[in-house]
C-alpha cells in the first residue's frame, strides 16, 4: 500500500484526479456515465418489450424484466452519487454542515429541551436505561450488551444444532445409496460439526446457568446526569446464589474512536480514567448481600460526555466479578457527564 | 468496601496544554467578538493575500479589541491576478485523533464581495477593512486533549478566489469553563 502511495505522489495529475476540486468533478463525470447507461438499458429493454408484446408478450418476458429492474437500479446509484458530487461540490464543508444543521435544527423537539439545543453533542441515554431507585433517587439499568452475547451465543448453538439434526436425518436415510466412501466423508464432517455444537451448547448451558445463579445486579445513584466536581453517592448490590473469588465497582471513562482501515471500518477503545469503588474477595451472593454505598467525588477536570458521529467519550460503572473456574464475567452500567456550562449556564 | 484508585491511570482532563500566549482561552457561554481583514495588494506581477484573525471579549473602545489575541499573519502568493469572490468565516469545533475527523459549526457566515468595487461591501466581507462579528461562545463541547481523541475549536476564514481556488485561515481557541462555576 505504501509503495502505491508514494507511486501516487509522484504522479500528480493522477492523484488530482482523486481528491480536491477535481475528485469531485470525477465523480461526477462517473455518476452521469452511470446515469446514462442506466438510461440507455431501460430505455431498450422498455422497447424491446413493447416491440416483443406486438407479436408474442411471453416470449423472453423475464430476461427483459430482469434488465428493466438492473438499469432502474443503475439510475438510481448514478443519480444519487450525481447529487453527492455536486453537493460536494458546492462549497466549503462549514457550508454544507451548517445547511444540514438548519434542516435538523427543525426538529421541534428542541424546543423542549433546551440541553438539545445547546450541547447537541452531549449525548443522551434511551429511554428505561434510567428509572427511579429504592435507596437513591437515580437507579441505572444495565446495557443489554451482557444479555445479547448470551443470546447470540445462544441462537448460534441452536442453528447449529438444527444444521447437525438435518445432515444426521439425510445420513441415516440415504446410507445405502451414498456408498461406502462417501458415508465415511459425510460422517467425518458430521463428527466435527457434533462436537463443535456440543461445544456451543455447553457454552451456552454454562453461561445460563451463571445467568441465573449471578441474579439481577442494583445500581442507584444520587445524582444523574453528573457534573464535575461534585460529590455524589453510589449504592451496589449483588444477588446470587454462588460464591465469588472477586467482585468489585469500577468508574470508568472511555474513549472510542472509530476509523476506516483500507475498505473494513474499525472501532477502537480505550480506557482514559479508571477508579476502584468497591472490591471484595471472597463473596457469598444471597438474596441481599453484598450491598454497598459509598460516596465519590468527580474530579473538576473531569471531561463530559460526548458523542458524534465517529467519535465517543464516554463514562460507565463496571461491575467486574470472577467465579472459581469461570472466565471473568462484567456488567456495564453507562453514566452520563454534562459540562458545567451545561449543567450551570 | 472502599476500593484504590488504579495508580497510573490518567484522569480524564481537560486541554493537557497550559494556556499560552499562542492560544486563546475563551469562556464558555460568554460572549466574545473576532475581527479579520482581507488584504489584497495588486502588485506588478503578482498579488499577495494576508489575513489576519484576532478573538477578544467584547470591552468599550479600540483598547479593547487590541487586547485580544491575534494569530500570525498569514499570506498566500498567488502567480496572476485573481480577484476574491466570497469570503466565509466560521467558528467550529473538530475532532483529531485516531478515528475520523468530525466536525461541527457553531457560526457560519458567508459573505459575497461585489465586483463594482463597493467599498462598504467589501469592508463587510472584511477586504481593505476588518470584518468583525460577535457571537456567546459556545457551552459544549469543551476543549480536550485526549489519548486517541482530541476536541479542538478554532476560527476559520476562508477566502474564495475567481480561479475557483480557496485559502484558509485558521485561529485555534480553547473553550473553557468559567472559573466562577469551575470553583462552585
Amino acid at each position: 500500500m505504501n509503495y502505491f502511495k508514494r507511486l501516487i505522489d509522484r504522479i500528480p495529475w493522477q492523484r488530482r484526479l482523486t481528491v480536491g476540486f477535481w475528485g469531485n468533478e470525477t465523480e461526477a463525470i462517473f455518476a452521469v456515465s452511470l446515469l446514462g447507461i442506466g438510461v440507455v438499458v431501460f430505455i431498450w429493454c422498455v422497447v424491446t418489450q413493447w416491440m416483443a408484446g406486438l407479436v408474442s408478450p411471453w416470449t423472453d418476458l423475464v430476461p427483459r424484466i430482469l434488465g428493466m429492474v438492473f438499469s432502474g437500479a443503475i439510475i438510481i446509484l448514478g443519480g444519487f452519487r450525481l447529487i453527492r458530487a455536486l453537493y460536494s461540490t458546492a462549497g466549503s464543508p462549514e457550508h454544507r454542515s451548517r445547511f444540514l444543521q438548519r434542516a435538523l435544527d427543525l426538529d421541534y423537539l428542541k424546543a423542549l429541551d433546551p440541553a438539545l439545543t445547546s450541547a447537541p453533542t452531549v449525548p443522551k441515554l434511551p429511554p428505561g436505561r434510567i428509572g427511579n431507585g429504592e435507596r437513591l433517587r437515580f437507579r441505572i439499568n444495565d446495557s443489554k450488551q451482557s444479555r445479547g452475547r448470551w443470546l447470540g451465543l445462544a441462537a448460534f448453538a441452536l442453528l447449529m444444532l438444527g444444521v447437525c439434526t438435518v445432515l444426521v436425518a439425510v445420513v441415516w436415510e440415504q446410507w445405502e445409496v451414498l456408498g461406502l466412501e462417501r458415508l465415511l466423508m459425510t460422517s467425518a464432517v458430521l463428527v466435527v460439526l457434533v462436537g463443535v455444537t456440543g461445544g456451543l451448547l455447553w457454552k451456552t448451558g454454562r453461561s445460563l446457568v451463571e445467568q441465573i445463579q449471578l441474579g439481577p445486579t442494583r445500581v442507584e445513584l444520587s445524582h444523574h446526569p453528573l457534573v464535575p466536581g461534585i460529590d455524589f453517592q453510589i449504592f451496589f448490590q449483588q444477588v446470587g446464589k454462588i460464591r465469588l473469588e472477586k467482585l468489585g465497582l469500577v468508574l470508568e471513562c472511555f474513549e472510542q474512536t472509530t476509523y476506516q482501515q483500507g475498505t473494513n471500518i474499525c472501532t477502537h477503545r480505550q480506557t482514559t480514567f479508571e477508579h476502584t469503588l468497591i472490591q471484595s474477595e471472597g463473596v457469598q451472593l444471597s438474596e441481599d448481600e453484598p450491598r454497598h454505598q459509598v460516596e465519590f467525588h468527580l474530579p473538576d477536570n473531569a471531561m463530559h460526555s460526548f458523542l458524534s458521529a465517529s467519535n465517543q467519550i464516554g463514562w460507565r460503572l463496571v461491575v467486574k466479578g470472577k467465579k472459581s473456574g469461570c472466565p471473568e464475567f462484567t456488567r456495564e452500567f453507562p453514566i452520563l457527564v454534562l459540562p458545567k456550562s451545561v449543567a450551570r449556564p | 468496601m472502599q476500593g484504590a484508585s488504579t495508580p497510573n491511570a490518567p484522569l480524564a482532563r481537560l486541554p493537557l496544554r497550559s494556556p499560552t500566549n499562542s492560544v486563546p482561552q475563551v469562556v464558555a457561554g460568554s460572549l466574545f467578538e473576532c475581527q479579520y481583514r482581507v488584504l489584497q495588494n495588486e502588485g506588478a506581477s503578482s498579488n499577495l493575500v494576508t489575513t489576519s484573525v484576532a478573538c477578544s471579549p467584547p470591552e468599550e473602545g479600540e483598547l479593547g479589541r487590541r487586547k485580544g489575541l491575534q494569530s500570525p499573519d498569514s499570506s498566500d502568493l498567488l502567480p496572476e491576478s485573481d480577484p476574491i469572490r466570497y469570503v466565509e468565516h466560521s467558528i467550529l469545533w473538530q475532532t483529531t485523533g485516531k478515528g475520523d475527523r468530525d466536525f461541527g459549526i457553531h457560526l457560519f457566515e458567508r459573505r459575497k464581495v461585489s465586483s463594482q468595487n463597493d467599498g462598504q461591501i467589501e469592508a463587510f466581507a472584511g477586504i481593505h477593512g476588518p470584518a468583525i462579528f460577535k457571537t456567546v461562545s459556545p457551552l459544549a463541547p469543551l476543549s480536550y486533549q485526549g489519548l486517541s481523541v482530541s476536541i479542538d475549536w478554532l476560527v476559520r476564514v476562508r477566502v474564495f478566489l475567481q480561479s475557483g481556488r480557496q485559502l484558509r485561515f485558521e485561529l485555534p481557541f480553547l473553550l473553557v469553563v468559567d472559573p466562577a462555576i469551575a470553583s462552585n
